[in-house]
Order: C-alpha cells, then sequence, then structure tokens
C-alpha cells in the first residue's frame, strides 16, 4: 500500500498501517492498562476457558462409570454421532424448540403489554410495576416449587379451582401428562420471565422523543400510526437485544423444568439443558455429556455473535 | 486360566414374563382401574408425606421410619389441620406389599461403603484402620443402634441382638415392616445400580403408564438400556 503526498511516495508496512496495529504491538504500548485488567482476565481464564476447554476435550472421550477419569478412553467424534444418532435427540430438540420459541415470544408479548400499560401516567403505577416485577425478583427454585404445588394433579389449587368453579370434573392434570406439561411449564417460565422484557421495553421507551411523538400527534396521526411509525422503530434495537437475551436464557433455562418434572414424565419435558444433566449426574457418562454441551456452546454462541452486532449497530457509522 | 467369572448382572431379567406381569399389573392400577392417584407418577416420597397426613391420600408404600415422621409432622401441625393430623396418625396402619403376579417381593435398598484409593487421599490412606471402621460399623451390634429410628440393620445377625429387640418394643409397627424381609430382593452392587435404579426403571414405568409405549414395548426398551449400560457404554 502506498500514500501519495505530493510529489512524494511514501509505502507503508502492514504492522504501520493506522487501525491495524498488531494486537502485540498494541499491547506493548498500553501494557500498563493490560496490566490493571490482568487479574481479571486470569480470573476468566480460570472459571470461564478451562471449563470450555476441559469440557471440549472431554467430549472426545468416553467415561464409562466402572473406570476412573483419568482412565476415560479417546474415542474421537463418537460422542457426537451418539447424541445425533439417538432417538431421544430429536424429541429433545424439539422439546428445547418449542419451550425456547413460545417462552420468548410470549415472555416478550407480555413484556411489550405490561410496558406500554405502565409508560401512561395513572393512579398506582408505581405499585403495579412493582408488582409485576415480583416474578423477576423471586428465587426460581422458590417459585418453582410453588408453582408445582399449584399445578399437582390431585391437591393443586389451580385444579381444586377448576373444580369448583365446574369448569371440569376433576382437577386439571397439568404435570402427569405429556400432552400439557411441556405448556403448563412455559407457563411459569413466561410468568418468570415477562418483567425482564418489561424493564427492558421501559427503558427503550424512554428513549423515544417526545417531540416526534407530539409532531405526529399535531399532524394528526391515530395512537396507533404513533406506536407503529413513531414508538415501534425506536424499540427495534432493545426489542432485539431483549428477545436475543431470552432466547439465550431459554435454551440455559434449567432450575424450572429440573424442579418441576426432572424433564418427564417419559421425557416429555426434557430440553438440551435437563438432558446434559441427567446425561453427566444422573448416567455419569461425562463424555456424551460433554458433546451436548458443546453443542449447546455452538447454538449460544450463534446467538451470542447477533447479540454483540445488535448491541454494537451503529457503532461503526458513529465512528465514521 | 479360568474364565472370568459372570456377573450376576449379565442376564437382564427387566423384560421376563414376571417383570412384565409387574409391570402391566402397575399399569391397570394406574391407567385401567385410576385406583393410583394421578400425581403417583412422578410425586417422590417426601411429596407424599404432606397429603398423606392431610388426609388426602389412604395408602403409600413407606419405610419403617415414616410412621415416626408422620407423629413428627402431626406434633407440628395447627387450628384444623391438627385435627385430621391427628386422626391419621391415630388410624395409621402398616400392611405388608400385596403379593404380585409372580411373587410378594420388595427390593431392598441399602447403603455402600468405599474405600478411596490411597492415591485420592490427601495424608495417604490408613487401610487397617478403614477396615476396622468397616467392621465396627457393619457389626450385628452397631449397624442395629446406628439404625436405630431409620432403617433395618445391613447385618443379618443384628436382627437376633437385644437392641434389635429394643427397637421393635419402642418402633411402632416395625414389626410389620421387618416381616417383609423374607420378601426381599437385594438390587445388585454394580456400578450401574444408580442408572438402573434411578433412571432406566422410572422411565420404563413412565412410559408405560404415560402409554406412550405399551408394556412390551416399555420393558424390552428398558432391558435394551440396560444391557447396552452392562456393555461397557
Amino acid at each position: 500500500m502506498s500514500i501519495l503526498t505530493g510529489q512524494e511516495t511514501v509505502a507503508l508496512s502492514p504492522a504501520a498501517r493506522p487501525g491495524r496495529v498488531s494486537l502485540w504491538r498494541r499491547i506493548i504500548n498500553h501494557r500498563t492498562d493490560y496490566l490493571y485488567v490482568l487479574p481479571a482476565l486470569l480470573v476468566m481464564v480460570i472459571v470461564i476457558a478451562y471449563p470450555i476447554y476441559y469440557t471440549i476435550e472431554l467430549s472426545f472421550f468416553k467415561t464409562p462409570a466402572n473406570l476412573q477419569m483419568r482412565d476415560k478412553i479417546f474415542v474421537g467424534l463418537d460422542n457426537y454421532g451418539t447424541i445425533l444418532s439417538s432417538a431421544s435427540f430429536r424429541e429433545v430438540t424439539i422439546n428445547t424448540l418449542i419451550w425456547t420459541f413460545f417462552s420468548t415470544l410470549f415472555a416478550f408479548l407480555l413484556g411489550s403489554a405490561a410496558a406500554l400499560a405502565l409508560h401512561r401516567e395513572f393512579m398506582g403505577r408505581g405499585v403495579m410495576r412493582a408488582v409485576l416485577l415480583i416474578p423477576y425478583v423471586v428465587s426460581a427454585v422458590a417459585a418453582s416449587y410453588v408453582w408445582k404445588w399449584l399445578y399437582h394433579s390431585d391437591f393443586g389449587v389451580i385444579g381444586a379451582l377448576a373444580v369448583q368453579l365446574g369448569i371440569t370434573d376433576q382437577p386439571i392434570n397439568f404435570l402427569d401428562n405429556t400432552t400439557s406439561v411441556l405448556p403448563s411449564l412455559i407457563v411459569v417460565n413466561v410468568w418468570k420471565e415477562f418483567s425482564f422484557a418489561m424493564v427492558m421495553l421501559m427503558a427503550g421507551l424512554q428513549t423515544v422523543p417526545e417531540q416526534l411523538l407530539r409532531a405526529a400527534q399535531v399532524d394528526g396521526a391515530s395512537p396507533r400510526q404513533r406506536f407503529w411509525h413513531v414508538t415501534f422503530p425506536h424499540l427495534r434495537g432493545v426489542s432485539m437485544v431483549t428477545v436475543l437475551l431470552l432466547m439465550v436464557a431459554n435454551f440455559n433455562s434449567f432450575i424450572i423444568p429440573w424442579i418441576m418434572t426432572g424433564g418427564g414424565p417419559a421425557g416429555a419435558s426434557d430440553i438440551w439443558i435437563t438432558q446434559i444433566y441427567n446425561i453427566a449426574f444422573g448416567r455419569q457418562r461425562y463424555g456424551v455429556a460433554s458433546a451436548y454441551a458443546v453443542i449447546l456452546f455452538i447454538v449460544m454462541m450463534v446467538l451470542g455473535y447477533f447479540y454483540v452486532r445488535a448491541l454494537t449497530r451503529g457503532d461503526d457509522a458513529r465512528a465514521e | 486360566m479360568k474364565p472370568p467369572k459372570p456377573r450376576p448382572t449379565e442376564t437382564v431379567e427387566l423384560n421376563n414374563d414376571g417383570a412384565k406381569a409387574a409391570l402391566q399389573a402397575s399399569v391397570d392400577m394406574y391407567v385401567r382401574d385410576k385406583s393410583v392417584p394421578v400425581s403417583a407418577l412422578t410425586n417422590t416420597q417426601n411429596e407424599n408425606q404432606n397429603p398423606f397426613i392431610a388426609g388426602q391420600l389412604a395408602m403409600m408404600i413407606a419405610h419403617p421410619a415414616e410412621y415416626a415422621k408422620m407423629v413428627d409432622l402431626a406434633g407440628k401441625a395447627t387450628g384444623a389441620d391438627k385435627a385430621v393430623a391427628d386422626a391419621v396418625v391415630e388410624n395409621m396402619r402398616y400392611g405388608l406389599i400385596p403379593e404380585g403376579p409372580a411373587r410378594r417381593a420388595v427390593v431392598f435398598g441399602g447403603s455402600n461403603i468405599h474405600i478411596i484409593k490411597d492415591e485420592y487421599v490427601d495424608g495417604g490412606l490408613d487401610e487397617q484402620a478403614a477396615k476396622a471402621l468397616i467392621c465396627f460399623w457393619t457389626s450385628p451390634e452397631w449397624s442395629t443402634k446406628l439404625a436405630r429410628t431409620g432403617s433395618n440393620p445391613g447385618n443379618l445377625r443384628g436382627f437376633k441382638t437385644e437392641w434389635m429387640k429394643e427397637r421393635l418394643d419402642s418402633i411402632k409397627f416395625l414389626d410389620v415392616t421387618t416381616s417383609m424381609l423374607p420378601s426381599g430382593i437385594p438390587f445388585p452392587v454394580i456400578p450401574e445400580a444408580t442408572e438402573i435404579m434411578n433412571i432406566i426403571v422410572p422411565d420404563m414405568l413412565q412410559n408405560a403408564l404415560t402409554e406412550k409405549m405399551t408394556v412390551e414395548e416399555a420393558a424390552d426398551d428398558a432391558a435394551a438400556k440396560v444391557e447396552e449400560l452392562l456393555g461397557g457404554l
């Protein structure tokens, strides 16, 4: 590459290109800065990088229950083949997709509705906001046990109310039925998560310029038009981030399905994360569980990529 | 060289006629007769305790220590619940597990003691001390005393000790539960036992009781999983 400066031609080496300084050179130039973050980096290497490395390594081994971990057997990609060809993988993957899609969709829609409702001034708005935040701050473990008893197939409050109100003859079988168990868990998950979407979108609504809304109103735009043409475009970024965070949380959601059903009955509510736990700590097959975790990790990385893109969208334009 | 001694689990019997008949009996109770609560499919032993003391469950399979637990729960009950709980304790009785299609049987639980290899123990291993501890622990006297209010002694000679007599005199209904002992089936002590007991067998039951599989399919599926497991993964 060369730069023409009048009569002279000055050749620049790749390392000397502005904005393309090598990583090593940058570290040397900013060594003091890097020293400041070194302790944090070391902690991250220990608690994040090493477990990831060990999980990937373990995914290439078989770990029979009758062998010590140090005697594990190298099997290459066999564990991945075992997972992808297993009869349960398809069922568990479908459950995971249903769980993630519907949990994310309904948590987002409910959160959006709550955020829009709370954006208006009305008496008791603060109290209502606090009440709607309760699911988010309640411990997931405690909430799971409470919902488990609410849903109980024989003695649950919901079932008893349904009978007393004449809606059904018998208590509703929420959790001991292969058809209704997953939707029932999704309801609990949505109840737990919608507050998060609500908070995110409430913050997003604060960024909508008041002048634009007033101008649209002066121009005769109806409330619906103001929402779709002014408010909604401003919420697009925060909505994208919220949906991605919800998806990541739902793919990784363990507490609610594990405590309420343990993946049952008959695997009807088994999702990837409960399956991984069961394979690792129930069946002691750490190699297969690690391979499963690596697959989940790849999915998470793809979602993470889009999350970062959504977060940094416009940064390049601003930098220019 | 002598061939290796076959392991006791080399023949998987989980799908033999008796096992299938037992599974069918469970399906008949749960699916056909509906004589078992719906929640029995997933309820754990602890989750049965509250409905039982509240008078909502007529019968459950329980440990000898369950009576003491019920007395304890009744002691903590208040208001209208207290009267119900006291009545439950007053009327509580134990019976033998009914005879199944093949025979009367109960699977023994149990506990294991492991000595960790010295290379995994900080400060080394005193093997003699470890063996002495096991001898103490499993002796007729202490296996009975250590299980005073809980399970039965692991050492059969413990049943003939004076401490067992003391237990029988002071723990209500213990005589009924110990009378199941001749019908007991010990679970094979193999590393794979946990997976078989906690995952494969419950899965088999849930597959059959939810009608996801027929009794035949569920039993064969479970047997195949055990075969695969014992085949060394």
